[in-house]
């Protein structure tokens, strides 16, 4: 298969949910179909050169996922060593999140806007675009435990949320 | 209804890609891959890429040889298709030159350049009566690829938050298109003419013409919706940007003008007396257009001032190609757009007064389809309603201004005025 043909065979399995990871941080429509465009157009610069990629998708979710840092300018809090001691972990939904929440999807939507960015970005990647938390270390450049660590932080913190939100 | 985190979650896993949005980006990044093919890591396949496309090897060689010296590049730039040095135009020469542009924004404007070059070389051969059938169609698919691939390095601008050089390219662009828009339907119309006084002997007909006019007026739609969708995007940006980026584009619609007077003043021996009193029509268009943008900066009303700025560069932009095309190709051209009046900024953020003749019926049908990406940028019948927001203030000006055989905007929003 030619260089070309393979990259339009990763748009075609990768489109939408590099689209639907761009949307859940930056919740604009137009601006996610931007960031995808310009994610594969940059994919498409390294690749079409005859650069190797052994992962389409890692790749591609590595270029999106700085393309909305870039777009944010933001800077990223690091974590404090000590926390990054704790055993490795990966809590199950379930198990954390059998929240009986009193609330609809649009809402839902809202309390995900307000949750702080660097939370928002683990969980989306990991229950929406159903990345591998070791997959996410390897995309954010941050070490496997740290990312569990946020995740499951990330997880109370929509709790507390959620649950504000019903009192309210 | 209470739910589990985990459906909440599930829910969200169902958002994806418009459809429509999804084939088009498809098609763009598509084209993008097949005209931008880098050089691969290796400094063999560079030139065997081009070889096997363009060139055969020994020619190549030579070519290659010739072309670093500048000599030969140079003298490639006017080659038309079917000349000698037409390949080393279109295979090496504009390559080169993509592949040394560092930035986005010089990479919109290649594309741009080449799109536009892929018509001027159409219309080159047309008003000698040389476009054959195939020549024709080849013209087009590069011109299409150009162009699709100048719309995506203008989204790309965007994306990347460069506004301005997205705004200016993109208008830029739209300009130029509908410039060749009224010269391929003259063209068109007089190789009708020919042909009915030949009786269609020599089979170069308007056909040929009619093709790539098709495909023009096609990508127009686009065209026109990069543009508003770069202007929007820029208005949309904090106030004192937006009032930056106006006084800019003032001084630079200002500069255009005076350029295309003095062009004007200039080239009035080589010009018909109705080409120069079209151009000065249009020019004093301009300065309406200009006055009233300053009247909105004036008033503070900076996203409107810029798209004023922006109309009345690209109106005295249109007239300028135009002049130059009536000498270069000795062709009798209506500046005016045809059709009835109708009032100006049919739903478009900038009230366009100009474009190319609306009149043709036969226009209808490939283009009534091409809503391409926004669909609620297309005009809506004559109301001077828009479903942009930035476009009401300025419709209603344009509308005062513009009375007199209205007819305003590119044919092509036209079809909408059934829908």
């Amino acid at each position: 298969m030619s260089r070309d043909e393979q990259f339009m065979q990763a748009y075609d399995k990768h489109a939408d949910e590099i689209f639907r990871h761009c949307y859940y941080r930056v919740f604009d429509k137009q601006k996610a179909e931007d960031l995808v465009q310009e994610t594969f157009m940059r994919t498409w610069e390294y690749f079409g050169r005859g650069e190797k990629i052994d992962n389409f998708r890692a790749f591609l979710y590595r270029v999106a996922t700085n393309l909305i840092i870039d777009e944010a300018r933001k800077n990223r809090p690091t974590e404090s060593l000590e926390e990054l001691e704790d055993e490795g972990f990966e809590p199950s939904l379930d198990e954390m999140g059998k929240i009986q929440a009193e609330i609809d999807s649009e809402a839902f939507l809202q309390v995900l806007r307000e949750l702080d960015e660097q939370h928002r970005e683990v969980l989306t990647m990991r229950y929406v675009d159903e990345l591998m938390p070791r997959e996410i270390a390897a995309i954010l450049g941050e070490r496997e435990n740290t990312i569990s660590v946020r995740i499951y932080r990330g997880i109370r913190r929509l709790k507390e949320l959620l649950e504000k939100r019903q009192y309210e | 209804m209470s739910k589990t985190l985990n459906e909440l979650f599930n829910e969200l896993k169902s958002r994806r890609l418009d459809q429509g949005r999804r084939l088009e980006m498809r098609n763009e990044l598509a084209n993008y891959a097949r005209a931008n093919q880098q050089r691969e890591s290796g400094r063999q396949s560079f030139w065997a890429g081009i070889g096997s496309k363009f060139i055969t090897v020994p020619a190549l060689a030579i070519a290659l040889i010739l072309a670093l010296s500048g000599a030969l590049s140079a003298a490639a730039q006017t080659a038309l298709p079917g000349q000698i040095l037409y390949p080393i135009k279109t295979g090496v020469n504009e390559p080169i030159r993509l592949a040394l542009a560092g930035s986005l924004q010089s990479k919109a404007q290649l594309h741009a350049e080449f799109a536009q070059t892929r018509l001027e070389e159409a219309e080159t051969l047309a008003s000698q009566s040389k476009l054959s059938a195939q020549v024709s169609a080849a013209l087009a698919q590069n011109f299409q690829s150009q162009a699709s691939s100048t719309s995506v390095f203008i989204d790309r601008l965007k994306a990347s938050g460069d506004l301005n050089d997205a705004a200016e390219i993109s208008s830029s662009f739209e300009s130029s298109i509908r410039a060749h828009e009224v010269i391929l339907q003259q063209l068109q119309s007089e190789s009708e003419k020919h042909g009915q006084n030949q009786g269609e002997a020599n089979g170069r007909g308007d056909g040929e013409v009619g093709d790539i006019l098709n495909i023009v007026q096609h990508k127009s739609q686009q065209v026109f919706e990069d543009r508003v969708s770069a202007e929007s995007a820029l208005t949309a940006t904090s106030s004192p940007l937006v009032q930056t980026a106006a006084e800019g584009k003032q001084k630079a619609a200002q500069n255009k003008i005076d350029e295309i007077q003095r062009f004007l003043e200039q080239n009035s021996a080589h010009l018909s007396a109705s080409a120069v009193a079209q151009a000065g029509a249009r020019l004093a268009d301009a300065r309406q257009i200009l006055a009233d943008g300053q009247a909105k900066l004036q008033a503070q009303e900076f996203g409107d001032a810029f798209e004023k700025f922006q109309e009345a560069q690209r109106t005295a932009q249109e007239a300028k190609l135009l002049l130059r095309a009536g000498i270069n190709l000795n062709l009798d051209l209506n500046f005016q757009k045809q059709g009835g009046a109708q009032p100006d900024g049919q739903g478009d953020a900038s009230g366009n007064p100009e474009g190319p003749g609306s009149g043709q019926a036969d226009q209808q049908g490939p283009d009534s389809n091409a809503s391409g990406k926004s669909g609620d940028q297309s005009a809506s019948g004559g109301s001077g309603e828009s479903g942009t927001s930035t476009s009401s203030t300025s419709t209603q000006s344009s509308q005062e201004h513009h009375g007199q055989g209205g007819s305003d905007d590119s044919g092509h929003l036209d079809l909408n005025l059934g829908l």
